[in-house]
């Protein structure tokens, strides 16, 4: 079961599985969001390459327009992924 | 174990599901039990989005003996299409050249100790491979 909401402007909050058939529920609030904006993670369990390919479109929107996209509570999978992907010296990542 | 799948993304949960299963009963580690459940979906995804010709079920298969975990997924009347001879991404490119998507295979490449295809018959079938260390069960 995968949710995510956002819970202000600036934040939004990803529980559950992010997998590829969860991609484009991702998108309709992800695509959405405008300014520096907080992926909260702490109830976040997994994420495959389907979910890295959503985070990374929205950090790369959100910083053509001088925006920043940061992560908060990341697990060690989640860490893990974003490390094999190359991207956790691009987005800021922080744990619990 | 083995257990079949509908050849859709939508099956995914499910496959998690089933990993997640094998992996209480064979007393696999967090760590291992999720990249398992990592390199099974792209695996799965890849059949998916890659292998249209045919609706046949996904055969997944799993097994741990002698400290080697197995992941097998089978994928019947399709044509030949080796992911494990993709070029390797370059994680290290900036941002604005980086693009989403191609990730897959390098996560599987990344976490697993043996990616192997196999093509015969019409049926292709793909083998992951973990040795364990004894801190992985």
């Amino acid at each position: 079961m995968f949710e995510i909401a956002a819970t202000d402007p600036s934040t939004v909050v990803l529980s559950g599985r992010f997998d590829a058939s969860q991609a484009e529920k991702a998108e309709a609030v992800l695509d959405n969001v405008s300014g520096h904006t907080t992926l909260d993670c702490r109830k976040l369990d997994y994420i495959s390459s389907a979910g890295i390919g959503v985070i990374l479109a929205t950090y790369k929107r959100l910083d053509e327009s001088g925006a920043t996209l940061s992560m908060t509570h990341v697990n060690q999978h989640v860490r893990q992924v974003f490390h094999y992907a190359g991207l956790d010296k691009i987005i800021a990542l922080s744990g619990d | 174990m083995e257990q079949h799948f509908a050849k859709v993304v939508e099956s995914l949960a499910s496959v998690g599901e089933f990993v997640a299963q094998f992996a209480a009963e064979s007393r696999l580690s967090t760590e291992l039990t999720q990249q398992f459940q990592l390199a099974i979906e792209e695996v799965f995804v890849n059949y998916v989005r890659h292998n249209r010709e045919s609706s046949y079920d996904i055969t997944v298969q799993l097994s741990v003996d002698e400290n080697i975990v197995r992941a097998c997924l089978i994928d019947r009347d399709v044509e030949r299409y080796d992911p494990t001879t993709r070029p390797a991404v370059d994680t290290g490119r900036p941002i604005a050249d980086r693009r989403p998507g191609g990730l897959g295979v390098h996560f599987i490449k990344e976490m697993m100790d043996d990616f192997i295809y196999e093509y015969d018959n019409r049926t292709c079938r793909i083998t992951l491979i973990k040795h364990l260390g004894t801190a992985n069960v």
